[in-house]
């Protein structure tokens, strides 16, 4: 079980991966819906794992995991992309799982195995 | 699939429409902002409707509303890169394009919201057009 931090703009992804994610019995321990936010809640809530939407409102995903892989280099970083992750951005930044767009309790768990 | 996955449309319904009208709200503040230079500046209407297509391909594919999906998937290529790229296109094409896309947005929530079917739904012309608009930038869209 996992301590777990979910980024997402939207109201609705954010659910859906907070039900998927105890279901598969990881603890989610905050929320976020803005880059902003997720670093505010990082360094409060220590999270193991942090899934984290590429598109946000005010600092992109890209950015918000080059301050977390800063932060705390050892927390794990699953990407919640759509079809669309252009080479030249994974390589800036250290990613240890993605989950395609949409998101699946199966998908889920195959990140969360791919980064033990 | 297990059971879980197979009633997210009915977990998640309420959450959706309640979602959509906010984001087709965004669009709206976006929209007048494209004839009033201050706000295009701060508000960047093109970047709003690059993140509410985004958001929308992603939230109606895990819903299951194919017609919303697809409509988000070929528009949010359009408005990709438009800030960084060269090849953008003016403002007028995209003003006309977007008007369309937040009349058929508004529609499909109008009918989720009376639990109609949006299958019937023809987003033909509007997904023509966005091809166009793409293949103006020099864009092959859908990509291999």
């Amino acid at each position: 079980m996992a301590k777990v931090l979910i980024v997402d703009d939207s109201r609705l992804s954010v659910m859906a991966l907070h039900n998927m994610l105890n279901r598969l019995g990881h603890d989610v321990v905050a929320q976020a819906f803005s880059g902003t936010e997720a670093i505010k809640k990082f360094k409060e809530f220590k999270p193991q794992v942090v899934t984290l939407d590429f598109v946000m409102p005010d600092i992109n995903g890209v950015e918000v995991c080059k301050e977390l892989n800063q932060l705390d280099p050892s927390a794990k970083i699953i990407m919640i992309t759509t079809d669309y992750f252009p080479e030249n951005l994974r390589q800036q930044i250290k990613v240890h799982a993605y989950v395609q767009k949409p998101i699946t309790i199966k998908k889920l768990e195959v990140a969360f195995q791919d980064i033990e | 699939m297990n059971s879980g996955e197979l009633n997210i449309q009915e977990q998640y319904y309420d959450l959706f429409t309640e979602e959509f009208e906010d984001l087709i709200d965004q669009l709206f503040k976006a929209l007048k902002a494209v004839h009033n230079p201050k706000e295009h500046e701060q508000l960047d209407p093109w970047n709003v409707f690059f993140r509410v297509t985004h958001t929308l391909k992603g939230n109606a594919e895990l819903m299951g509303f194919h017609p919303i999906s697809e409509v988000s998937k070929i528009s949010c290529e359009v408005y990709r890169g438009l800030a960084t790229d060269n090849n953008s296109l003016p403002d007028t094409q995209l003003y006309s394009f977007s008007s369309k896309l937040f009349s058929l947005y508004s529609l499909f929530n109008h009918l989720l919201k009376e639990h109609k079917n949006i299958d019937a739904v023809s987003y033909d012309s509007l997904y023509q057009e966005a091809k166009t608009l793409l293949e103006r930038r020099g864009i092959t869209y859908p990509k291999n």
